[in-house]
């Protein structure tokens, strides 16, 4: 668990910096020293350009991380403001909105959004909010729980009692209090938010190169996987303990919540 | 009264480790309940009653337990805090019973009343489903229920509050306890409905012989029901008073506080006197 | 002051739960409302704060704001809130809007009320129900209403606590002239701190007169029932 959670901060730290230090370094191509084994001069070895793979993978690093968490944040915002004006103001809205909800569930998410990116370009916004139009549903259904629940609770009418308006009582009070079970799903999101993308690279329909991700690191490793392991292995590894790690977080956010009241 | 105790508990202490430091929340507590005597534990909340009813059969989670809780059955006296636990599990249900103050929290919302009573039945004593059965209706019907197999048949969420509570006394009841330990049993419950219960809980003592210890909170409810009442504050025992001619006269400040905070003889719209 | 008259209540269309209510109450004076779970005591005090509409009848009230206190108090609290937020929020919903003034005004309040200064960086979750229950009378408190409705405030305290709050409940009266709205189950708390009291029953109310009236000659055999449980007769 501590572990995990190293882990994740220090990707965090990596992926928020790389791109100001590390971006001549991930792009330098010396081609004399194309598919070298790792070394002390190339700490994860050169790709087959003669990248550096130890700074490609670090700026891979802010693109899919940045990628997959701005398209969680993106699903956090829509899923929980549409999931709490369902479980809010039931009636009509509710209605429409689980209606939505159903709709997007019924999609296979996959090919949605290999057809979006085919229609629309592989770009990294594109990528962004196809990500989150597909993953806002849970955090819709959760929050609109969460808020069923907690709407007739004695401090929900207590702030009406004072004047509270729907509104208020909505942002400030309700879904703060949704928040618990909220982190854990988006800790999850987040997980399948990296497998999602680095899949779609490594099929060549998400982040294109040269800009490098996790994703399409694996492609070019895939490429070369005969001749040279390490192009392919470390950021699989990479991909990998990542994932692992947002899943042992989730489990352990899962587990320990403590209900305050 | 003036008989023979059937339980004594000497010296009991209950504590708690949290964050590596020690809370003791029961201190060296000693009392003793007579055959059939009512006897009341009173205290506000955070005082340790739960906790020291929980003591006595070693249902406390997690918490050291020190001291002795004397048990006297028919095979002599045994310390329940030192017992092996299959003679523990013996002794539970068919020494002593529980009766809580919520019973939804103690009934299976999927089960019929019938099956779980059933169940605690089978779980004590070897026998079939039949006598089980009979034995279960004849508890209801004990605990003052007009239609016993109608109750039998139920869900918990077809009763009324004061019936879930009469069940568990049922169910208590069901494996024959000399004592029976309820907590704050009817504080959850109206007023005419607690009537209903503490009659139940009279008519059982008078009829079978059960001896009870009743915790509550509220000193004035005690001081109709009880044959002795012991109040307790943070953790300790200070003041035990038997039932005299004049009812209970309290000698501690803090339980005279007490009374008076249950509004007997307080004079309407002034001040009660507790700080 | 307060003016209710030929109340009915539904809830899911068929559960009856307020028949034809009718009651008033004068500038000043603290009314008490006694019934038992399901007899519609704390539906008519929501109707009465106008936190739920009525099916038909009407309600008026014509004197400087209405509040309300309920009987759970750590529940009537924001619990990711602490109490200094809390009562900051209840001050800014009235009209305070600097920051500044709602710092002051806080402390003020628990100052005013002999609660510690600490206190308003606490969670309701870390305060007992008595301290609970002092905060949401403050609150209410803020707002300087004239009439206080209490929804079983003392209900879930412990006999000392409820003691603390009824000499408070007093003083507010003795003090500010504050005029109660009292529901609650327990006859000997209403007899302390009440002048008139009401006797509801099944969504209707059975009894309605002076303390005096009520304890010493009750009319409705409900009543009588009620003052034989609570032993007091």
């Amino acid at each position: 668990m501590r572990f995990a959670k190293a882990w994740l901060l220090l990707w965090l730290v990596l992926a928020a910096v790389s791109p100001l230090v590390f971006k001549e370094l991930s792009s330098e191509m010396n081609i004399a020293q194309a598919l070298s084994a790792p070394s002390m001069k190339h700490w994860l070895g050169t790709d087959s350009l003669g990248r550096d793979l130890f700074f490609r993978l670090l700026a891979g690093s802010s693109v899919s991380l940045g990628v997959s968490a701005g398209a969680v944040t993106l699903a956090l915002l829509i899923g929980a403001w549409l999931g709490a004006m369902a479980g809010y103001f039931g009636g009509f809205r509710e209605k429409m909105i689980q209606g939505a909800i159903d709709i997007f569930l019924c999609f296979p998410t996959f090919f949605l959004i290999l057809g979006v990116i085919a229609v629309m370009g592989p770009s990294l916004w594109n990528l962004v909010w196809v990500l989150a139009v597909t993953s806002w549903m849970g955090v819709a259904r959760l929050v609109r729980a969460e808020v069923l629940s907690l709407k007739e609770s004695e401090f929900v009418l207590a702030a009406k009692a004072l004047g509270a308006g729907d509104w208020r009582i909505l942002w400030k009070h309700l879904i703060p209090n949704a928040a618990g079970p909220l982190r854990v799903s988006a800790v999850l999101a987040l997980s399948g938010a990296i497998l999602v993308e680095a899949g779609l690279s490594f099929l060549g329909i998400g982040v294109q190169p040269p800009t490098p991700s996790w994703g399409n690191l694996l492609m070019d490793g895939k490429a070369v996987l005969g001749a040279a392991w390490w192009v392919l292995f470390f950021p699989g590894m990479a991909v990998f303990m990542t994932v692992l790690s947002l899943n042992i977080l989730g489990g352990s956010l899962a587990r320990g919540r403590r209900i305050d009241t | 009264m003036g008989e023979e105790s059937i339980l004594k508990v000497q010296n009991l202490s209950v504590s708690f480790f949290t964050n590596k430091e020690k809370k003791e929340v029961v201190r060296e507590v000693s009392f003793e309940i007579p055959h059939r005597a009512w006897v009341c534990l009173v205290g506000e909340s955070g005082s340790g009653k739960t906790q020291t009813a929980l003591a006595l059969t070693r249902l406390s989670n997690g918490a050291e337990l020190s001291g002795s809780v004397l048990w006297r059955g028919d095979d002599g006296e045994k310390d329940i805090l030192k017992v092996s636990p299959d003679e523990l599990r013996a002794l539970r249900g068919t020494a002593i019973s529980y009766v809580f103050q919520d019973p939804n929290g103690s009934l299976n919302p999927v089960m019929t009343i019938g099956e779980q009573m059933v169940e605690t039945y089978l779980a004590h004593f070897k026998s079939g489903f039949a006598e089980a059965q009979k034995t279960s209706l004849a508890s209801l019907a004990e605990a003052h229920f007009s239609e016993p197999r109608r109750v039998f048949g139920s869900f918990p969420h077809e009763l009324s509050g004061g019936m879930k509570q009469r069940v568990m006394i049922a169910m208590a009841f069901l494996t024959g306890p000399k004592l029976l330990v309820a907590d704050e049993p009817t504080t959850a419950l109206d007023v005419t409905i607690e009537r209903g219960i503490i009659e139940l809980l009279r008519d059982m003592r008078t009829e079978w012989e059960l001896a009870c210890l009743f915790i509550t909170h509220n000193i004035r409810l005690a001081s109709h029901v009880a044959d002795r009442i012991y109040v307790m504050r943070q953790g300790r025992i200070i003041e035990r008073m038997d039932r005299g001619a004049a009812g209970f006269v309290p000698k501690e400040s803090y339980t005279k506080t007490l009374f008076k905070a249950g509004l007997e003889n307080v004079a309407p719209q002034t001040r009660i006197e507790v700080e | 002051m307060l003016e209710v008259r030929s109340l009915h209540k539904f809830f899911k269309g068929s559960v009856h739960a307020l028949k034809d209510v009718s009651f008033s109450m004068a500038r000043g004076e603290a009314l008490g409302l006694v019934g038992e779970s399901g007899s519609g005591k704390t539906t008519l005090a929501k109707i009465v704060t106008r936190l739920i509409a009525p099916d038909s009848g009407d309600i008026r009230f014509d004197g400087k704001g209405m509040q309300i206190v309920f009987q759970n108090p750590n529940a009537s609290f924001d619990p990711r809130m602490t109490m200094g937020a809390s009562l900051s929020e209840a001050l800014s919903l009235a009209g305070e809007k600097k920051k500044t003034r709602l710092k002051e005004r806080v402390a003020a309040l628990f100052e005013s009320a002999g609660l510690p200064a600490e206190m308003t960086r606490r969670f309701p979750h870390e305060l007992s129900g008595g301290e609970c229950q002092r905060v949401a009378v403050i609150r209410a408190l803020s707002r300087d209403p004239e009439l206080l409705v209490c929804d079983e405030p003392v209900s879930s305290l412990d006999l000392l606590a409820q003691a603390k709050m009824l000499n408070l409940f007093l003083k507010l009266r003795k003090e500010r002239g504050i005029s109660l709205f009292f529901v609650s189950h327990d006859l000997r708390v209403i007899r302390h701190l009440c002048d008139r009291v009401m006797v509801m029953k099944d969504g209707e109310i059975c009894e309605i007169g002076s303390i005096a009236q009520v304890f010493e000659k009750p009319q409705h055999p409900y009543t009588k029932e009620l003052l034989l449980s609570s032993s007091i007769s």
